[in-house]
């Protein structure tokens, strides 16, 4: 029998400020448990988790393209690849500091979105994807093409620059630079999960949600369509190009090979096994990504599976073969498969399920109501009494 | 026609009918070719004999020629690899991911039956046909029938997760060194003959004549057969098809079997340019059947052989002659040009329009 919550009741405040408090100190703890209690091989392990969250950014824009505003994008690797060059050539010619380079990327990557976005207006469904597949195969040839600026095949080193300043208790050794890498870049995913999470919940989230559920109904209803539909595309293209520059920064370097059409369809499998339509299924999607994958990935070209350095199996099949790395390759798409037909709302969906047979958390339709009220018309919010009557106009 | 009129009338009203269906049928053909559409042809009639005069006055004549010769073998293959992803998405309504990769296994599998099982070239093609038409068959009653059709999101990350899996299988099954591609054409290097001065090999004439011939086959399945007929009628509407008693996933693992065949065609015939060959060959051309697909429409059969020539013939054209694309660039030239002809015709130059009801 679940626990039954009622919400925004103490009992449910208390249960929530305890599963965030959880959340926040497994996060912040995460370096000191990797790096110092276990002793394991630190700065790797810290730093896959620094690149999951990279993964997780991008899965995040996308879904807010796919999952939010129902415009199939296979391109985003471009976006990805913008900001990761943009971070690189500031950081590396013009030795700007990495953080500032996201108030160069971030509005050149929303432009390019809405660029994008514009023919994204007559063209849907599977041409669009076609459309944004041409950008996503496009932008490794330009950089190549633009070899005086981009470094071309040879990539763009940049130097590092993740010396812990004095104020934080670590030292400038490499689990230092990790630690304070990983944290660096925690801010920014809290910060863009936070405001994709608020701008869902507005009224041009609701507006964009509309438009992907039936595009005519919306506009009947008032929603200026190639408005919200271009700017939804600049805003995931923004996001995109967020997650290059935390890319550039974890990397330190920027590849022509790595923002290839390989990456867009990473994404999009990230995207799906994660959950479509959620914001916090970019988390699983992620993990999935670094962590199974690249586990699998050394599991098969080495013939050893290894987790954590503990080996639990080896396999001399794969050792003696050619090619047995693929075997990699294989796994992932059983995965996806068992995925999607096990879990067709994907990981989160089902993480979400299996918190139902313990938590359960009912509406409370007062509050709601009251709730409604306030967001509607901000000037008459007193009495929560009595104003259940009236829906939330679609706008 | 009413029937309580009496003959007389009746014979006036039929008169009348036809001359109103031959007005129609005059207005409609008037109509496809609107103001719009002449204007918009002639643009592209335009840029073409632009580009022509400017590649003559460059190169000459005869280098012209041969650049268009030669490039058409990509475009048949092209067009022959966009059938294949237009059946199925005919057939399910969504861009089938792994149909490069089911080519590029099936034609290992012709290799393999070639080199090892010493069978002719000729055989073992068919032979990879066969073998890839029944896995197609399998796959669609496995993996994409369980799904509702409507839930194209689900079934495009199976037709993913079958590219992965094809992807990883064929290195471990066949290694991953590069390996030669028998052809069933002479194809030695003095086997050409000259036309208007151009070189003109019997290899590329053979895939010419190959491709066309399976154009007609399939388009002469669609049309003349019974199961092509219930093919058609499940790809218009599936609930229709149903009631009217056309077993419709049988009719749609048709579908797949027919796509994967001729799928498996094209690659065995694509890979003697790009041999030796490796497990990857397959991605740029997918890339490029895939927007010779889109631009012919997606749910047009002549429409992608048509417009997987055109691919080919901009891809080559514009790579041998502005410096400035080389053929690195030609790839994203070719699709920049697919993008405007979408934003213009969003359902492509043969595509069906779709008319939404709320």
């Amino acid at each position: 029998m679940p626990i039954q919550l009622t919400q925004n009741t103490p009992k449910h405040r208390a249960y929530l400020a305890v599963a965030w408090a959880i959340a926040a100190i497994v996060l912040v703890s995460i370096p000191a448990l990797f790096g110092q209690m276990f002793g394991l091989i630190a700065p790797v392990n810290i730093d896959r988790m620094t690149e999951t969250m990279c993964y997780a950014v991008a899965i995040l824009g996308l879904n807010l393209l796919i999952g939010f505003s129902g415009q199939l994008s296979i391109g985003h690797s471009a976006f990805v690849g913008i900001g990761m060059y943009t971070t690189a050539i500031l950081v590396a010619d013009h030795d700007w500091p990495y953080l500032l380079t996201l108030v160069v990327a971030v509005p050149l990557c929303f432009l390019v979105g809405v660029g994008l976005g514009i023919p994204a207006l007559r063209i849907r469904g599977l041409y669009l994807a076609v459309v944004t597949l041409a950008v996503g195969a496009a932008f490794p040839t330009l950089v190549r093409k633009f070899e005086s600026v981009t470094g071309g095949s040879n990539g763009l080193v940049t130097k590092s620059k993740w010396d812990p300043p004095s104020w934080t208790p670590w030292d400038r050794n490499d689990y230092g630079r990790s630690a304070w890498m990983y944290f660096t870049i925690l801010a920014i995913t809290i910060v863009m999960f936070v405001l994709a999470r608020n701008l869902i919940r507005s009224r041009a989230g609701r507006a964009v949600m509309a438009i992907r559920d039936n595009e005519i109904s919306a506009s009947v209803a008032g929603v200026n369509l190639p408005l919200y539909k271009t700017m939804i595309f600049g805003v995931s293209a923004a996001f995109a190009s967020v997650s290059g520059v935390m890319f550039a920064m974890y990397k330190q370097q920027a590849t022509d090979t790595f923002p290839a059409i390989d990456l867009s369809i990473i994404l999009v499998v990230g995207l799906v096994v994660g959950g479509a339509s959620t914001i916090s299924g970019a988390v699983p999607g992620a993990l999935l990504l670094v962590w199974v994958v690249r586990t699998m990935r050394d599991a098969a070209s080495s013939g050893n599976l290894k987790v954590f350095g503990v080996e639990l199996f080896s396999v001399d099949f794969l050792k003696k073969r050619e090619g047995g790395g693929q075997v990699a390759t294989i796994l992932l798409g059983i995965l996806l498969l068992v995925v999607v037909f096990v879990l067709p709302g994907g990981t989160i969906d089902g993480l979400r399920r299996l918190r139902a047979k313990f938590v359960q958390v009912l509406p409370n339709p007062s509050w709601l109501a009251h709730r409604q009220q306030t967001a509607a018309n901000p000037a008459s919010a007193g009495s929560p009494a009595g104003s259940s009557g009236q829906p939330d106009p679609v706008r | 026609m009413a029937t309580e009129t009496s003959s007389e009338s009746a014979g006036t009203t039929a008169v009348v009918a036809k001359a109103n269906e031959q007005i129609g049928g005059a207005y409609r053909a008037l109509e496809a070719f609107s103001a719009k559409r002449v204007r918009n042809l002639g643009i592209l009639l335009a840029v073409v004999v632009v580009f022509s005069v400017y590649a003559i006055t460059q190169d000459g004549g005869r280098i012209y020629l041969q650049r268009i010769f030669d490039s058409l073998n990509n475009g048949f293959v092209y067009g022959a690899v966009a059938i294949a992803l237009v059946l199925i998405y005919k057939a399910t309504g969504v861009i089938n991911f792994a149909q490069g990769e089911m080519a590029m296994f099936g034609t290992f599998l012709m290799i393999d039956l070639h080199d090892y099982r010493g069978l002719p070239v000729w055989l073992a093609i068919l032979g990879a046909m066969v073998i890839s038409a029944a896995g197609a068959a399998g796959i669609e009653r496995t993996l994409i029938r369980p799904f509702d059709p409507t839930n194209h999101l689900s079934i495009v990350m199976v037709t993913l997760s079958i590219f992965f899996i094809i992807n990883g299988l064929v290195p471990v099954l066949y290694g991953i060194d590069p390996e030669a591609v028998p052809t069933p054409f002479p194809g030695a290097k003095d086997d050409f003959f000259n036309l208007f001065g151009v070189r003109i090999r019997y290899e590329n004439l053979g895939i010419w004549i190959t491709v066309g011939l399976a154009v007609l086959l399939i388009s002469l399945l669609l049309k003349r057969t019974k199961i092509g007929l219930a093919f058609r009628s499940v790809s218009s509407n599936l609930e229709s098809s149903r009631l009217v008693g056309i077993s419709t996933g049988r009719t749609l693992q048709f579908g797949w079997a027919l796509a994967a065949a001729v799928g498996t065609l094209a690659a065995c015939l694509v890979a003697r340019f790009n041999q030796p060959i490796d497990f990857n060959f397959m991605g740029k051309v997918l890339i490029f059947s895939f927007a010779a697909a889109t631009l012919g429409g997606l749910d047009s059969v002549l429409g992608a052989v048509i417009a997987g020539l055109m691919v080919g013939v901009a891809e080559t054209m514009l790579g041998g002659y502005v410096e400035l694309i080389g053929s690195e660039l030609a790839l994203l030239v070719a699709l920049a040009i697919i993008v405007v002809v979408l934003v213009v015709r969003p359902s492509g130059l043969f595509g069906s329009k779709k008319v939404e009801r709320v």
